[in-house]
This record gives C-alpha cells, structure tokens and sequence, in this order.
C-alpha cells in the first residue's frame, strides 16, 4: 500500500484524535448493537441466575443485607463496566489486524490520544449498558437503599472500573497487536471478578479466596458498591484510592503498549 | 466394492476422533471451562453448607456436578462446529460422492467428544476426589456417574449436529452454544431446588430437564442410589440422544440432496 | 443414449424465483475423450457439474453418465465417476494420507489395500514427501493435487473436475494438465473439464463445448470452432486519435469490424482472406493518408469464437456468481496503480482519517447522500487507466465510498485488506489495488498477476464489486457484420 497517498498534516490535536476515536466506535456501536451484548447479556444472565439461586444464602447469620438482589446487582454492574473495557482491547485488536491502527498510528501526533478516546467509546458504552441493567435488576427486585450521592459514588466507581479495564486491555493490544490476545485481556478481568466476594460478603468467604479476595482490590470496589447500594458507607475511600492506583497503574501500562505499537 | 456399515462408521470415528484431539478449541475449553467454574463457584459457596437444610457438609461433594454438566455441554460447540466446517468446506459434498451411509456420519461424529468425554470425566473425578468430593454411593456410583455423564456427552453432541446440519454456519454454531450454558445456570446446578426461595426461579428450575440431569449425578454423590433421580437423569439424555440422531439424519437428508 | 460416457438431452436447472442455471442443454461425451466446457463466470458450468455428479437433481430433462440415469441410478453413477469440485473439500485437520485411507475405505478398500493404493496416488501426484502434514499446511496447488488423486482413488472411468486450475501458479498448472492428458492417453478415462481458461480449453480438450445463459452456443474441436470465425484479425491503432474515422471506413472494405480494446483510437477488422490482405490494407491506409502506430495480426481465438456466438468477450459474462477471477492463466496483469472512479457509492467501511476527516465533520451528510445515490444504482466506479480501461465496476449490494483521506478498510470483522482513496485529476480513485493480492474473495485466494473481467465479483471486506462490461463499447459491430 502507498502510504505516500494519503496527505499527512499536524493540525489534529490530542482532543480530536481522542474525540475522533471515540466517534468512530460509538458510531460502530450504533452499526452494530451486538457488540454490546457480551458487556450486557453475561453480568444479566448471571445476576438472574444467581439472584434467583442463592437468594436464600441471606440466611447465613453473618450475611448482613437481606436484599440479595441489590447485592448481586452490584457485582453485574461492576462485570459489565469491567466487560466492557475488555471490548475495548478487542475492538483496537480488530483495528491493528484490519490495518487500520496502523494508519492512526502513522498520522496521529500525539498516540497517547489513540488511547483516550478509547476509553471514551468505551464509558459511552458503558453509560448505555448500565441504562439497559438498571432497570432488569430493579423488575428482579433490586431496590436503592442509599441516597443519591451515594448513587452516584456506585455508578462513578463502576465508572472507574471500567477506564481501568479499557486501560488494561487497550494496553495488551497494544502490546500484541493481534486479536490472539483477546483472551489475555478477558481472562485477568474475569478472573478477578470471580476470586472476590461473588455469592457471599468477604467476611462470609472461607479458605484460600477468602485469602485471595481480600489483596483482589477489585473486592474493595464490591464492597463499597454494596455499601452504596445499602446505604452504607463501607469501604469507600479504600475504593476510591485502589481506583485511582488502578488507573495510574494501567494507564502506564497503555503508555507502555503505545511506545511498543510505536517502535513496531 | 461395497463398504459394510461399521467399516463406515470406523473410519468415520477414527476422523472424528483425530479431528477433536487435532483442534486445540476443542479440548482446551472441554477440560479446563469446567473446572474453573468448579473450583471458582465452591470456593465462592463454601459457607452455603451452613444453610439450614442443605445436603452435605462438603462443598465439592454438591459441586462437582457443574463441571460434569458444563463439560457435556462444550460437546454442543464441539459437534456442531465439526458439521459446519464440513458444510462450509464443502467435504461433506466429498463424503456425498462416496458410498457413504448418512447414518454412519452423524453416528460418528460423537466418537471424538466421546473420547473426549472419558478423559474429561477421569480428570473432573481426580480433581473433584481431591478436593473432597465423596460418593455416597460409593466407587460404583463414580462409575454411573461418569456413564451417565457420557450419556449427556451424547446427547449434547447429537443437538450439536443437529444444529450443526440446520445452520450449515460454525458462527451460527458459536452464538447457540453459550446459550447451552445459561440453560444450566437456570437448573438446580448452584443450589438444591428444595432451597430455591424465589418462586419463579424455583418454577425455572423444575420445568428446566437439566435440573433433572444435574440432580441424577448429584444423588450418586450426596443421596446414594436414588433410582428415581438416575432414571430421570437417564430418561433426558436417552430421549435427547435420540430425537436429536433423527432430527439430525432428517436435516442431513435435506442437505444432502444427491439423487 | 447409452454409446457415450455421457449424453445430456434438454438438461434444465432452474433456481426458485431466479433465472434457469441451465436452460436446455444438449451434449454428448465420447469414451476416452477430453471434453472442455467452457464458459465465463456463472455461465452455468458448475451447476451443470453438480447434476451430472448427482449432487443437484434437475429440474428437467435427462441425462446419463456411464450409460446411468443421473436422477434414479445416483448411486451406480457415484460408483463410477470421480469428481474434483471447484473448493478443493479437504479437511483442514487431516493429512493428505488420512484423506486418501478414508476415502479408500469408504469406497470399499479392505485395509492393506486401502494404505497400497494411499501410497500409490500419493507418488503419482507427487505428495509422498507431504503425505503426513496436515491439509492447513498444503499450497493451492498441492491441495488440488490432493484433490485430483481423491477422485482417482477408486479408478473411476469418468472425472468431472470444475476449473482444476484456478488459482494455481504456471508451474502447478502444467503438472496438472499433464496428468489429465495421461489419464485420458493411458488409462483411457472420460474427463469432463469445466473452465474459463481459454488456453485450457485449446490445450487439454478434444472438443469444447462453450456456454453461455445456461445454453450451449458453440460446440466442436477448437479447430472446427475456430475455423467458423473466419479469418484473423487485425487490429491497427492510428498515430493519430482524429484519424480513426478514416482508419474504419478503410478497414471495412477489408472485412467486418471486430471489437478491441479501442484504447489509443485501435480499430480491429476480421479479415475475409486470412494474412494476405495485410499489405493491402497498409498501402489503402497509406493512400487514405492514415499514419499507423501499431499493427497487430491475431490468429482466431476460442475467446473469437464466444464473441462470434455471444456478441461479448469471453470475459464479459455475466450471471449466477459461480467462479472467481482468474488468476495465473493467460491473465494480463493488473497494474497495481489501476484506478477506479467513483461516480456514485455507498457503505462499506469508511475509515477517515482525523487528518483529512476532523476539518469536516459535515461529511457524514455527504456519505448518507452519496449511500443514497448508490442504492438507486447508478453505476459506482469506472476503471480509468490500465488494461481494462473503460470498464464500469457495479457495486452490489454492499456499496463503496468515500471521499479524499478516506480509508477504505475491509470489515476487520472478516478480512484484513484496505485501500487508500485519493484525488487524482479532479477525480477521486482507489488507490493500491495490488493490495487486494492475498485476498479471500468467494472463498478463493486472488494472488496477482489477475485480470479484473467483466462478471468477475470483487469483495472490499463486505462489499461485493462486480465488474460489468462498459455500457457503450466503441466498436459494436460484432465479426459476422
């Protein structure tokens, strides 16, 4: 291919390549709403499996909350934040396979933007997912307990949760540059979600996960999500700063990735 | 020169059976999806044997069914993608133009998920026994365990043909497959029926025929010899197997259209 | 009927609700003989395979292959014939010794002499050293290799094999013709050959039929056909483009005027007195003041003989989208800066790049107008330079468009190809066509040196680009004017 064809110009900007991308694939998403179900299907289908399984693990005398929709309903919101980040590995995997990161890469000034507007899309998507879980969870019987502030702080955790994963997986992408590494974007985050408190609260889990869900920071966001949710503050500033390392962490392994893309 | 029927069917079996162990999606996901979900839901449940009326103390002995019910269910995927290659490549217009019986085909494409399947079961056990799981059944319960195990395998890889044969897609074949599985986690398989709180979860769950197939493995581990559970058990996989062999041999009829 | 190897009356194959595949065929193959069914992409060869092989039952008319009915004795016909399809089926998962021992098997072989005859095929074609490799591993010409001695397994009396070439390299080509050639000289079987090779057809067969619409229009040795035509042609381009008008009148005194590229102003004559004509005609041109630039004398050609009976190149068919663009035989080569104009368009993947695409945020107004132009089927995109200038590119279905910048991918969801499109002359083309070598189209690879034709379909990723012949040609009069 020439690439001599195409005119290259500086004039774009970090915002417009971010804001570029993240048109691209929200634009792609309206195209293609299927993309859309893996981050929405699989945390619904487990929140209504469980939650009509387990419910009566309630009665474990040290479970607390005898609301075992909403606590469900937290871990669903939290894989479909999570989920959906991991989409956004797969879609720039796509994107280097077809050629087409390639070509941004080559045009694009400043890369680093490449990744932000991927974790842009990916929020947008996200928003949208959690618009379509909200409402399932709350006709399964999952109710707010908490305020609207501590609302908010539920929705913006699984909002951070969700940069961290596009961070990860844009990172890996960026490392591997084929969609062969979609597993290695995946599997760390499901893995992680299920080494935490999944049917039971920390204190409730025994042996070895419990030893593993209480280093998982990703039990720290469960945990102060069900806190939100129950109108409990639990754990909140634990969250909030494992969120934010997360996001320094991550984001510098996405730096690391695009200087990889970058030297080829 | 003319071909008997088993001679088809053999070497038939045997691709069937290279083919599985050749393709590295078909026994990596087979052996390793199941115990993930094992290990992960009892670890996760563990206290769930403190709840008032709960049928054994130990996790891994209620457990172990999910990976046994799981790893059948990959069989779906397994035999369904295999039909659609064919179909999509063209070699089953190969096999059209050989004397080639259409029984003998859909038979033997279970020989390789069936090869599969004693693997899988003998791994399944050995993780499950070392964990704790116990049998009160006894060894001879871990045996029908494992035959009615493969009996699912059968089962679940005839649907896979027969879908394999109706969509002649192996896309169409990935989308239906993990469908299997909220199939499953809508059955008694996390939680005994009898503890099932929610009424419309409970309702799911008894008119769902995989509770049935979870709860016939299930008694040989935690109730003994509960003829009536394995009956059942056996009855769903029996009745699968074979409606789905026909249903198969109907769609393959169809698309096999050599005068 | 029953004297031949094969013998069709009237075969008709008709799809629901769509046009009759083959409509009424006649034709007859000789024990022992090399038949060539020739034909442009979806011209009807392969269905025409696929019921003569039982895989498709007629919808009318008869047929016997071996003295069997084709639509009541299916399985003595499959008993006797051997039969190469245009997908080489293998099984990607096995290995080219496993292939032959099951269908040694399951063609009745007992063990022992199943592995006998596995080895001995394996040595004719070659792939004894490759017996073991899986299928995944084999080139295209290997697997058709592969291919033609799974149809020689069980020592058929006749082959059917649809478009063995395609796709395969020159050197690949030959061995395979060679084969076919001893089959029929030493083991005397039948071969029915479908192609679109012209070359193929002179070469290998003793009589060709060619197809067109689902019928026959011509058939006989490539002499006799060739022979109908007439005498050669000569094509003459004018030094100057002005002088063309002059250039026909002349040339038509000569003999009727035959279609060429009508690149440079080239007009071509069919001439009635084969090659002594030509110093004639240079000396009328002379006295008609027609300075020539280049002369060319053609001997007749299969691809004359289709256009004597069809009115259009061999390469200009159109219909059910059957076969795949040529690649190797007798192809001229694509020149990789081909251009394509757009006229109209409409969706596939548009990438825009931020560089040319973020100035102007407006332009999706202009994609959705310009989708809506495609779909009301304007004509989408015209070759404006190389061999096959003039010709228009139909988008179907799925359209192309773009503007300056744009790149147009192909769905990352199924291939991994893209092209660049820029403005040249005032005009916008795709550039880089040559990044189309390696592609997947229809289930084929396309490897350049290949020839876009008229009827070919090319796929962008999901978009399917049919090459249509130019709306007007320059020359009209078809050779028996």
């Amino acid at each position: 291919m020439n690439a001599a064809a195409v005119p290259v110009t500086s004039h774009a900007t970090v915002w417009s390549i971010a804001r570029y991308v993240a048109w691209r694939n929200l634009k792609l998403l309206m195209r293609s709403p299927a993309l859309l179900v893996p981050a929405l299907l699989l945390p619904l289908f487990f929140f209504i499996a469980f939650n009509g399984a387990l419910s009566s693990l309630t009665n474990l005398p040290g479970f607390g909350s005898k609301d075992y929709s909403a606590f469900q309903f937290v871990f669903a919101l939290m894989q479909s934040a999570g989920f959906t980040g991991a989409m956004g590995g797969f879609a720039m995997s796509e994107d280097f396979e077809s050629g087409f990161m390639d070509r941004l890469m080559t045009t694009a000034s400043a890369r680093a933007a490449i990744i932000l507007g991927y974790v842009i899309a990916m929020l947008g998507r996200f928003v949208i997912a959690a618009i379509v879980l909200t409402p399932v969870a709350y006709a399964f019987g999952m109710r707010f307990h908490g305020n609207a502030l501590q609302i908010v702080g539920l929705y913006g955790l699984a909002a951070v949760l969700n940069v961290i994963a596009t961070l990860w997986a844009t990172g890996v992408a960026m490392h591997v540059r084929s969609f062969a590494a979609a597993p290695g974007m995946f599997l760390p985050i499901f893995l992680l979600f299920f080494l935490a408190p999944v049917f039971l609260p920390l204190n409730e889990l025994t042996g070895w996960l419990h030893s593993v869900a209480v280093v998982n920071p990703f039990t720290r966001f469960l945990e102060a999500g069900r806190g939100f949710l129950s109108g409990e503050n639990t754990d909140v500033l634990w969250a909030f700063g494992a969120g934010a390392g997360l996001v320094v962490l991550t984001g510098l392994w996405a730096l690391k990735g695009v200087r990889s893309a970058s030297r080829g | 020169m003319k071909t008997s029927f088993w001679r088809q069917l053999g070497l038939l079996a045997r691709r069937s059976v290279v083919r599985t162990f050749r393709d590295p999606g078909s026994v990596a996901p087979a052996m390793l999806v199941p115990l993930i979900l094992f290990v992960l839901v009892s670890a996760g449940l563990e206290k769930a044997t403190h709840v008032k009326g709960f049928p054994t103390d130990t996790i891994w002995t209620f457990t172990l069914t999910i990976a046994f019910a799981n790893g059948a269910m990959v069989t779906v995927a397994n035999t369904g993608q295999a039909v659609a290659t064919d179909i999509e490549g063209g070699f089953i217009n190969r096999l059209a133009l050989t004397p080639m019986r259409s029984f003998a085909l859909i038979v033997s494409q279970l020989a390789g998920p069936l090869v599969l399947g004693v693997i899988q079961a003998v791994v399944f056990l050995g993780v499950g026994l070392a964990a704790g799981a116990r049998f009160e059944a006894g060894p001879l319960g871990a045996v029908v365990l494992v035959l009615i195990f493969l009996s699912a395998v059968l089962a679940f890889g005839a649907f896979g043909i027969f879908v394999g044969l109706r969509t002649g897609s192996g896309q169409a074949v990935q989308s239906i497959a993990p469908l299997m599985t909220v199939f499953l986690f809508l059955s008694s398989v996390n939680w005994p029926r009898n503890l099932i709180t929610a009424d419309w979860f409970y309702w799911v769950a008894t008119i769902n025929p995989l509770s049935y197939l979870v709860e016939a493995m299930r008694s040989l581990l935690i109730t003994g010899w509960d003829k009536e559970a394995i009956g059942f058990g056996l009855a769903f996989t029996g009745g699968v197997l074979v409606i789905m062999l026909f249903a198969s041999a109907w769609q393959l009829h169809g698309r096999l259209v050599r005068t | 009927m029953a004297e031949h190897a094969i013998d069709v009356e009237g075969l008709v194959r008709e799809y629901k609700k769509g046009p009759r595949a083959v409509d009424g065929v006649d034709l007859y193959v000789e024990r022992g003989e090399i038949y060539g069914f020739l034909g442009p992409n979806g011209a009807g060869k392969s269905t025409m395979v696929k019921m003569l092989v039982t895989l498709l039952p007629p919808s009318g008319g008869r047929a016997t292959v071996g003295g069997f009915d084709i639509a009541t004795q299916g399985d003595q016909v499959r008993r006797i014939i051997g039969v190469a399809l245009q997908e080489a089926a293998l099984d990607p998962l096995l290995t080219g010794r496993e292939h032959l021992y099951l269908q040694a098997g399951l063609n009745g072989f007992p063990k022992k002499q199943a592995k006998e005859r596995q080895e001995e095929l394996l040595e004719r074609v070659g792939l004894s050293g490759a017996g073991d490799r899986k299928i995944g591993t084999y080139s295209g010409g290997m697997r058709r290799r592969l291919d033609l001695a799974l149809s020689l397994v069980h020592s058929p009396s006749i082959i059917f094999l649809d478009e063995p070439t395609t796709g395969l390299d020159p050197h690949s080509r030959n061995a395979l013709w060679e084969e076919v050639r001893r089959l029929a000289r030493d083991e005397g079987v039948t071969i029915f050959l479908t192609t679109q090779y012209l070359e193929e057809a002179d070469v290998l067969a003793r009589r060709v039929g060619i197809i067109d619409h689902g019928k026959i229009v011509a058939e006989g040795t490539p002499e006799e056909l060739k022979a109908q035509i007439g005498g050669s042609t000569l094509e003459v381009t004018p030094a100057l483009a002005s002088d063309r008008e002059r250039l026909e009148t002349t040339l038509s005194r000569f003999g009727s005027l035959a279609p060429t590229s009508g690149e440079n102003g080239t007009v071509g004559v069919r001439l009635r007195d084969r090659g002594a004509a030509v110093a004639e005609i240079v000396r009328a041109l002379d006295q008609a003041g027609v300075e020539i630039a280049n002369l060319t004398l053609r001997s007749p050609t299969l691809d004359d003989v289709f256009l004597a009976k069809t009115g259009r190149a061999l390469e200009a068919g159109e219909g059910e989208p059957e076969a795949e663009p040529p690649a190797g035989a007798e192809a001229a080569v694509v020149e990789p800066e081909v251009d394509l104009r757009m006229a109209a368009a409409g969706r596939s993947k548009i990438e825009r790049l931020p560089t040319a695409m973020l100035k102007d945020w407006m332009a999706e107004r202009h994609l959705q107008e310009a989708i809506e132009s495609g779909r009301r089927g304007t004509p989408a995109l015209k070759i404006t330079k190389g061999p096959l200038a003039g010709q228009q590119l139909t988008v179907k279905d799925r359209l192309v468009i773009g503007r300056e910048g744009d790149l147009v991918i192909a769905d990352p969801e199924i291939s991994r190809r893209h092209c660049v499109i820029r403005v040249v002359d005032g005009t916008l083309v795709i550039d880089d066509l040559q990044s189309l070598n390696g592609s997947w189209i229809n289930g084929k690879r396309i490897e350049l040196p290949t020839l876009l034709a008229p009827g070919d379909v090319i796929t962008l990723g999901t978009s399917a680009i049919e090459v249509t012949p130019p709306p007007a040609p320059s020359l009209v009069s078809g050779p028996a004017a």
